[in-house]
């Protein structure tokens, strides 16, 4: 599909998310409602419309995710590295220990990388002492004082620690990806556009092998305090495990996440020549914007419905036979309602099962698309839909059929992975869950 | 587009013939202690002149501001602006867009107020930053931002995407916008790139880095490409947007062509954080992709607008891999950075190169490289030293090499029925 010759099959998968970092782990969680929705650990907040988060508490980069051959340099570049990055680095190397590349095998100039990233928040306590070695003087911040003393107490790699290109970079060092290598930045969408533009990059034949997916932390002071700003946090006071509900009657905003999700994308001919296990196949992709000229996403759901109409087409997959939508339910009255009318217009009132993983994960953000494909795609391959979390209530204004309560056996191997942006950006993928053979 | 030397193609085009520096003393913020203190500004910009409701914009960080002023331009230049034909779902936007500024005043006043003893105390700063940070000047940080905003004012309903490989980013987009149309994704790619590092925080992360010039006494001698005695780049700041169309939906049209992508090549280092291969690996390998998609032979091009820094690395990196992509041609073709005048508009910066680009393919011009008084031996091509050149030019190609390792080539060809 893709309008090439050339398959996109999906050979590895890693990830690192609240939910745990194997296909096995983050199933029970999934299959059995346990959501990893909870009060924030990482610092205390106070102000925000809420302290509920999606952590990856254990996380340990070096211990739990370095690979032999890689963890001495990991130990010195892991300096440069925030959060986002080492989620990234970490399921990267889950990823490529899956699809049996950790040792090379493969030409290098024909491995890329293309990931989607996000805004990465700068720790806080980092710029404290310059800040206020500028602003002590007066209590007013001092350029002057700034520009002659407090730049010199900033850790010189300070900007390299933040820029969203840098997962992509840290990874194409490691693994030694020569080929092309980009870093979408579009907020919510970005990991999905990544995969997309990864799987196309392998359709044109500029590579045989695409590292791609994405990965985000918004469990940060600065980022919360801007969802808080948005509007875009709920404000849910019960139960915390309960505090992000897609399509609900009772939604009223996200909650962050974070986390990684990392996928092997490889040209078919190349995956079956060297007997690589393939999970699936990537059909098709789409894009749209809704945008609207005075700020935000149109409430019709204009773009998501463009781009999944845009993805199907590509993948040549008719709308009936679409198994499950992934959709971005973010858990806003608006988004949601906004994308149930996209489905519903695409695939008829309450034709297609539609989940959505928020409930369960928070909103990874940049690396949402990549962790909830990856979940949907570790259904599939189950036979299963994987469920949504916390939508009791499924709001009648929604039109769509929203898979709760335990996994419901799953009609079709192929499913749409679908996300939007708060300014009505949207992307979509059309994925089949394998076995995939060169005639099929 | 919009760049230190000008508020529009036409004047920048003309700046740049006339070797005109845009680089003096920052103004936007107080730098006087800084170690460096000059920068690429855009000057006298009011979005006024380019939108009727520009005051709904003046929140907004630069890089929108910047890029709504010159996707406007582009769009009226491309005529598309009132072409009702036109299937808006099939009309994207691909954006090289950097980071937005970070509101500094207001986020180290926070900092302080919520610091003890050189830590910031976490519930005091998300309880004053709810009142104390500015809603827009934080949403503006988002890359991905000023995409949608294009997407809304020119109703572009399709594909929407934001790349951000650092100084390729810009180059990269209308590479995969290129891409895109070529894949049957879209008709019509609103494409280039937006962005300002003059802010406290982008020249401070510089500075840490040794990236940037101090020649703080002499600012339109600072950024001097292939020169002996470079010391590093200036920041610039700018926007440059360009109309890709499918061939068939524009001669349908009628529209105006100023050329045609034929050539890219995306390539990456992987070799190290903060420096390029040594060799020019990765860019060799992508001036080759690029020649080898566009069908084109070293002999055929006849300009390169250099990535051309004005760091030490930078341009001797460079220099060597045009050299060995080159061979014995790569003496004979001018080749010049325009980031002497403008500096260097980071994510931004191939977009506008990209436009000189297809301007030396109209006119038949070439734009120097100044204060290339003493070129270093190790740089010993034809850079165009000092004042633009007439030569008719068929084939250009511009080079973009991103921070991290990312190394994108474009090679623009004159449009023939």
């Amino acid at each position: 599909m893709l309008g090439s010759e050339r398959r996109v099959v999906i050979t590895g998968m890693g990830f690192v998310t609240p939910l745990g970092d194997s296909p096995d782990r983050i199933w029970e969680r999934i299959a059995s409602g346990q959501g990893a929705l909870r009060r924030v650990e990482a610092f205390p907040v106070a102000g925000l419309p809420n302290d509920i988060v999606a952590e990856i508490r254990d996380f340990d980069f070096l211990k739990g995710y370095a690979l032999p051959k890689f963890r001495k340099a990991l130990g010195k570049s892991r300096k440069y590295m925030a959060r986002d990055i080492q989620l990234a680095v970490a399921a990267a190397q889950r990823a490529m220990s899956d699809a049996g590349l950790v040792d090379g095998g493969v030409d290098p100039t024909r491995i890329g990388i293309d990931l989607g990233a996000g805004l990465i928040s700068t720790d806080l306590d980092e710029l404290a002492p310059a800040i206020s070695m500028a602003s002590s003087n007066t209590g007013q911040f001092e350029f002057p004082v700034w520009g002659r003393e407090g730049i010199g107490v900033i850790e010189p790699i300070w900007l390299l620690k933040y820029l969203p290109n840098m997962l992509a970079c840290h990874i194409s060092i490691l693994m030694d990806c020569q080929g092309p290598s980009n870093s979408i930045t579009e907020a919510d969408a970005s990991s999905n556009l990544a995969v997309a533009e990864a799987a196309r990059i392998i359709a044109r034949g500029k590579a045989d092998v695409m590292v791609t997916g994405g990965a985000d932390s918004k469990i940060h002071p600065l980022s919360m305090t801007r969802m808080a700003l948005y509007d875009t946090m709920s404000r849910w006071d019960g139960e915390p495990s309960q505090g992000l509900r897609p399509f609900d009657a009772r939604r009223d905003g996200t909650l962050p996440g974070e986390g990684a999700g990392i996928l092997i994308l490889e040209e078919l001919g190349h995956a079956l020549a060297r007997g690589a296990r393939i999970h699936g196949e990537v059909l098709g992709a789409g894009s749209g914007c809704d945008a609207v000229p005075t700020g935000g996403q149109d409430p019709e759901g204009v773009g998501t419905e463009i781009a999944v109409r845009a993805a199907l087409r590509e993948a040549g997959i008719k709308a009936e036979d679409v198994g499950h939508v992934n959709a971005h339910a973010a858990g806003f009255r608006l988004g949601d309602l906004a994308e149930a009318r996209a489905f519903a217009r695409v695939f008829g009132p309450k034709a297609v099962p539609v989940t959505g993983l928020k409930g369960y994960l928070g909103n990874i953000a940049s690396g949402a698309g990549a962790v909830e494909l990856i979940a949907s795609l570790v259904g599939v391959n189950r036979g299963l839909i994987p469920p949504t979390l916390n939508c009791d209530d499924l709001d009648p204004a929604c039109e769509i059929d929203v898979v709760t309560g335990p996994p419901r056996p799953s009609g079709s191997p192929v499913f749409v992975n679908s996300n939007v942006t708060i300014n009505g950006q949207a992307a979509a993928v059309v994925v089949r869950g394998g076995p995939v053979s060169a005639e099929g | 587009m919009v760049t230190p030397v000008g508020r529009d193609v036409e004047s920048t085009w003309s700046a740049l013939l006339a070797g005109k520096s845009g680089v003096g003393p920052i103004s936007l913020f107080d730098a006087h202690t800084f170690p460096t203190r000059i920068a690429a500004e855009v000057k006298g910009f009011d979005l006024a002149d380019y939108l009727d409701d520009a005051e709904r914009w003046k929140e907004h960080s630069r890089n929108t501001r910047f890029a709504l002023a010159a996707g406007k331009m582009a769009m009226d230049d491309s005529g598309l602006a009132d072409y009702e034909a036109l299937d808006r779902s099939r009309f994207g936007v691909y954006l090289g867009a950097g980071e937005g500024q970070q509101d500094f005043v207001r986020f180290v006043k926070l900092v302080y107020k919520t610091g003890k003893g050189g830590k910031v105390a976490t519930e005091e700063f998300t309880r004053n930053g709810v009142h104390d940070l500015h809603v827009i000047h934080e949403s503006e940080q988002e890359p991905g931002t000023p995409a949608a905003h294009l997407a809304a004012r020119f109703g572009a309903r399709g594909a929407n995407s934001n790349c951000l490989t650092a100084c390729a980013a810009s180059s990269q987009a209308i590479g995969e916008a290129y891409e895109m149309i070529r894949h049957d994704c879209a008709d019509v790619m609103l494409s280039g790139g937006t962005h300002s590092m003059i802010h406290p925080f982008g020249v401070t992360g510089f500075i840490l880095l040794t990236a940037l010039s101090t020649r703080n006494d002499e600012p339109t001698k600072a950024s001097r490409p292939f020169d002996k005695d470079r010391d590093g780049f200036i920041i610039g700041e700018g926007a440059g947007m360009l109309v890709l169309e499918e061939l068939e939906h524009a001669r349908a049209r009628g529209a105006k062509i100023y050329g045609e992508i034929v050539g890219y090549g995306s390539t990456a280092d992987a070799f190290r954080i903060t420096d390029s291969h040594e060799e020019g690996r990765g860019a060799i390998a992508c001036l080759r992709e690029a020649l080898a998609g566009a069908g084109v032979a070293p002999e055929q091009i006849d300009y390169i607008n250099a990535h051309g820094t004005s760091t030490s690395v930078n341009d001797s990196i460079e220099t060597l891999a045009i050299k060995k992509t080159f061979g014995e041609t790569a003496y004979k073709v001018p080749i010049s950075s325009t980031k002497s005048m403008m500096g260097h508009l980071i994510a931004a910066a191939g977009s506008v190169e990209a436009i000189v680009c297809l301007l030396t393919i109209r006119d038949g011009l070439l734009p120097p490289t100044i204060n290339l008084d003493d070129p270093d031996p190790e740089c010993d091509l034809d850079y165009i030293p000092h004042e633009a050149r007439k030569k008719r030019v068929d084939v250009a190609l511009s080079n973009s090499f991103g921070f991290g390792g990312q190394n994108i080539t474009l090679i623009l060809k004159r449009y023939t029925d």
